[in-house]
């Protein structure tokens, strides 16, 4: 069966985010939010630089399932990491997780359980700065990460499937997406195809949409893009986004749109046998 | 609707301020274990991160946090902490479930409170100490009786693996992560987990939830336990570093003939650990249920094994020491009597003595005379003496003993001379004997790494090649869908074709667009809908204005006499309305009739795929059967050889101990004569002729 190799430290795999930071990033998000399109894609890349290092945290440190590489696109494509990553594509992600270019103290109003609001601390690291300017040239990108892939796949050809995380909205000005797109999903470790998953941050105001298995609801001509290049979600995430409470059906696809994408890295068994869950 | 679990991240951001998460009160503002990024500090696993919080009081628990729903949850936990409470176990560790327990962005969550241990993990132990070979065997052992504590309690743990068997300080295990127990209240609600891919039967499923869920890992946790304590080689040989496994893991399970670790144990130096080994492989065949109590056996280590007894090479044999006999006193000699010679001749030698005074005295003699005459007769009383001292008994014996002192010390030379070259010849062979247990550990492993090697190999080049075949399959199917994309299209331009062909514009009345140009119109080529397919201007320069082309479906673009840019754009907009209206009705899918087609041209490829992935499972099935069948063969011969080796290395030293014995009792007899002989020869040490010549005169 497909998408069912372990990860682990033994037979690790690959997480390839590609960052759109076109000057369009600086408009912002669609919804009752302020906030930039690029804060929003930052934000997203070290939440889950965050969750996959929480992920693999086990007594003795983070342990290397994966390996992850954050690519910018904009006036260049290339490594994004900032700090003591700078310039580095696929990193273990122990070092990721030791390294991240700061530790921020953000002051944050939250519930405090009894129907107010309760100013507190919390320390977020950041691997990776906001950055909008540009065009968008997510063709280049998308050959960048498959390049990545492959290189990957020649010294790891019994690994999970490789995945690619997108995030952008969604406006390739160095052509059609798709073709470079396929060319990602096209690549195949013994378990299976390359993962291609994309997040659209859009200003438009319509619905967030998660995990969809159409693009009839998708608002526009880009999301509807972006939706035809994501992969299909593999049975076991599947499952896991059911027990998470989304709706599914053989159809979904890895494609989120205006709304959080880190729960993806929630959908990742290490070591345990997927259930059978229905 | 199941319940949305907030993240391991969402977790670790809500305990930086445990006043606020917790409601718990030994746990609000409790201080919680950061990392070093100075956040708290997470264990995951997939179900749960686990944070460590030492509350005011000084109190440390472990703090679960679910990431993912368990069905039924609460009833579970509620359920398995009432049927502990009844049981006496040390493996137990404490908890209390606390429903509404964390607070995230706002909701609340239910956490697990466990007492903390302090303690490590199985593998983490074996890491440090795989090489204390009875500290394995006490682990072994004590994990048998916690297994078989579980038994017979009827509780089941349902995910026995290295990261729920904690080793503490002083070797006892704890068990911890009660998630997929099984309790007998609990019965027939399912399993909520399915375990460690590592260490569960490949038949375990879902339906089976019962005190037997535990059996298939407790067997091959404690087989990993017993092969280790014989022989703790194996951690590095069947592990690769890193591992999430003891000695055996999924694929082995899966496939047990063609596994290579299942090769090296079935060829493991204890008799019993292969036996074991045996019964684990049958295992893999029994459905979970019907699965066997574990068994436990005597648990060899290395120094056990090496036990038997080593032939004694120094110091006397045991039934010697009671024949060696005391010391005698040593009996001092001396002369004892004198002769009648020998008081005559010392009376004649005063006599002359005193005469020759006497003489010289009265002048009857010079003086030169008498001194001579003295002189003469005290020599002549010398040389007397000494042909009767030699000639006497006691010097006799005197001689006699000790040139027997000498004889004994040149024998004990000798026979310490034997004695050296029995030892070295017995320590060569010692030698010879550990060389040959090196010489075949070394070849053992080099077999057993040469296959590894081999077998990585052939891995590697298996996985390479469905890889290839996964990403023909992907291309494919690709194919597939872009074809039938393609054929959705063209199917839908053809409905719409169809439809606009039968639209005439004569009959639809369009404005200003009357007879005449109707008839125009009809000499282009155009009478329907269908007929073209848009309109293009081009600009007169002359005139300044703008010449209306229809694009014919043909491909061509022609004039049409009397269209103007107004009408051709009415027209257009016309043509477009009935294309809009067209589309309303085109279809969705390709016919059935012509999907089956088109997926047929590519179910052969596809079926391709399938037959060439089948017949590489084939081939790396053959191929690894091939290598596991030389491995054993290797290790077999190996292992025979090796009989053979210590066999004779053994014979050799047992043929050569009575020399050893031999030529130690030599040893000790010669220097036991030889020191009696030098007892006996100093017994006559005041014998000499000196002491004779006193004797003589004052007899003593």
């Amino acid at each position: 069966m497909a998408y069912s190799a372990e990860i682990s430290r033994v037979n690790p795999t690959c997480f390839v985010f590609l960052v759109d930071q076109s000057a369009s990033m600086n408009d912002p998000i669609g919804g009752d939010s302020p906030q930039r399109k690029a804060d929003v894609v930052a934000d997203a890349i070290n939440r889950l630089l965050t969750e996959l290092s929480v992920k693999c945290a086990k007594e003795e440190g983070v342990r290397d399932y994966f390996h992850v590489a954050v690519i910018g696109y904009g006036s260049s494509v290339g490594s994004a990491y900032a700090g003591a990553l700078a310039g580095r594509d696929l990193v273990p992600l122990s070092e990721v997780a030791d390294n991240p270019a700061r530790v921020e103290e953000r002051v944050k109003k939250v519930p405090d359980g009894a129907g107010g609001l309760v100013e507190t601390t919390t320390r977020f690291p950041v691997w990776m700065d906001p950055v909008a300017n540009a065009g968008t040239p997510m063709g280049r990108a998308l050959q960048y990460a498959e390049s990545i892939v492959s290189k990957w796949l020649v010294d790891h050809p019994g690994c999970f499937p490789p995945i690619v995380l997108n995030l952008t909205d969604g406006e390739a000005t160095d052509g059609d997406p798709d073709g470079p797109a396929s060319g990602i999903r096209a690549h195949a470790s013994a378990d299976g195809a390359a993962l291609l998953f994309n997040l659209h941050v859009s200003a438009g105001d319509a619905e967030p949409v998660t995990f969809p298995d159409t693009d009839t609801t998708l608002p526009d001509a880009y999301s509807k893009t972006l939706f035809g290049m994501s992969s299909v979600l593999p049975t076991d995430m599947r499952s896991y986004a059911a027990t998470q409470g989304f709706s599914v059906s053989d159809a979904t696809r890895g494609f989120v749109y205006n709304a959080d994408i880190a729960s993806i890295v929630q959908f990742l068994d290490i070591g345990t046998r997927a259930t059978d869950l229905r | 609707m199941s319940v949305r679990f907030p993240s391991g991240a969402a977790y670790v951001e809500a305990l930086q301020n445990t006043a606020l998460c917790f409601d718990d009160p030994e746990l609000k503002g409790a201080r919680v274990e950061l990392d070093k990024l100075h956040r708290p500090r997470a264990i995951s696993g997939n179900f749960a991160s686990v944070f460590s919080v030492t509350a005011a009081n000084g109190r440390r628990y472990a703090i679960k946090c679910f990431t993912r729903e368990v069905s039924d949850q609460e009833v579970r936990y509620r359920a398995v902490s009432d049927h502990l409470a009844k049981l006496d176990h040390r493996w137990k560790v404490g908890f209390t479930y606390l429903p509404h327990g964390i607070m995230v962005e706002g909701r609340r969550y239910p956490i697990l409170k466990m007492d903390w241990v302090e303690a490590t993990s199985l593998t983490r132990w074996l890491d440090d100490h795989v090489n204390d070979s009875a500290a394995v065997a006490r682990v072994a052992q004590r994990f048998a009786e916690l297994v078989a504590e579980l038994e017979h309690s009827g509780v089941a743990h349902g995910d026995l693996q290295h990261g729920n068997l904690l080793v503490v300080g002083d070797g006892s295990l704890r068990l911890v992560d009660y998630d997929g127990m099984y309790v007998p209240a609990l019965a027939g609600a399912g399993a909520a987990e399915l375990g460690h891919r590592n260490y569960q039967s490949p038949t375990r499923s879902q339906s089976d939830f019962d005190p037997t869920i535990d059996r298939f890992s407790a067997w091959v946790i404690y087989l990993s336990l017993v092969a280790l304590a014989a022989e703790p080689a194996l951690w590095q040989q069947l592990r690769e570093d890193g591992g999430e496994y003891l000695l055996l893991a999924e694929d082995d399970f899966t496939d047990p003939m063609t596994s290579s670790r299942f090769s090296i144990l079935l060829n493991h130096v204890s008799p019993d650990v292969r036996l074991l080994v045996g019964q684990v492989q049958a295992l893999v065949a029994i459905p979970p249920t019907l699965l066997p109590e574990l068994k436990p056996i005597t648990i060899e280590t290395p120094s056990t094994r090496h036990a038997f007894n080593q032939p004694t090479i120094m110091g006397l044999p045991a039934w010697m020491a009671d024949h060696v006999a005391d010391v005698e006193p040593v009996v001092e000699r001396r002369f004892t009597r004198r002769g009648p010679g020998l008081i005559g001749a010392t009376v004649l030698l005063a006599a002359v003595l005193v005469g020759m005074v006497v003489l010289g005295a009265l002048a009857l003699v010079g003086p030169a005379v008498a001194g001579g005459l003295a002189a003469f007769g005290g020599v002549l009383w010398c040389v007397g003496l000494a042909v009767s001292y030699v000639r006497g008994a006691d010097a006799k014996a005197a001689r006699e003993a000790r040139v027997h002192r000498d004889n004994a010390r040149q024998d004990q030379v000798v026979a310490k001379q034997e004695l050296a070259v029995a030892a070295r010849r017995a320590d060569e062979l010692a030698d010879a004997a550990k060389r040959i247990a090196e010489d075949g550990r070394k070849r053992r492993q080099t077999v057993q790494a040469t296959h590894g090697s081999e077998l990585a190999l052939v891995n590697q080049e298996h996985s390479r090649y469905l890889a290839m075949l996964a990403t023909e399959r992907t291309g494919t199917a690709n194919q597939l869908r872009q074809e039938l994309a393609q054929a959705l299209l063209a199917a839908q331009a053809e409905h719409v074709r169809g439809k606009l062909e039968r639209i005439l514009i004569a009959e639809s009345g369009i404005d200003g667009i009357g007879g005449k140009l109707v008839g125009n119109l009809r000499d282009a080529g155009i009478v329907t809908a269908a007929d073209f397919s848009g309109v293009g201007f081009m600009v007169n320069g002359q005139f300044q204005n703008k010449i209306a082309q229809f694009h014919l479906t043909s491909g061509y673009s022609v004039r049409v006499p009397g269209i103007g840019e107004v009408k051709a754009n009415r027209l257009e907009e016309w043509r477009r309305e009935q294309e809009r209206h067209a589309r309303r009705s085109q279809p969705v899918t390709l016919p059935e009739g012509q999907m089956k087609v088109i997926e047929a041209r590519f179910r052969a490829q596809l079926l391709q795929l399938g037959t060439a992935e089948q017949q590489a499972q084939a081939t790396i099935q053959a191929k690894k059967t091939l290598l596991n069948q030389r491995l054993s063969h290797d290790l077999a011969a190996l292992d025979l050889e090796q009989r053979a080796l210590t066999a004779q290395a053994s014979q050799d030293r047992s043929r050569h101990a009575p020399v050893l014995r031999k030529a130690e009792g030599g040893a000790e007899r010669a220097g036991r004569r030889y020191e009696a002989a030098v007892r006996e020869a100093n017994g006559f040490r005041r014998i000499t002729y000196p002491r004779y010549l006193v004797f003589a005169v004052v007899g003593r």
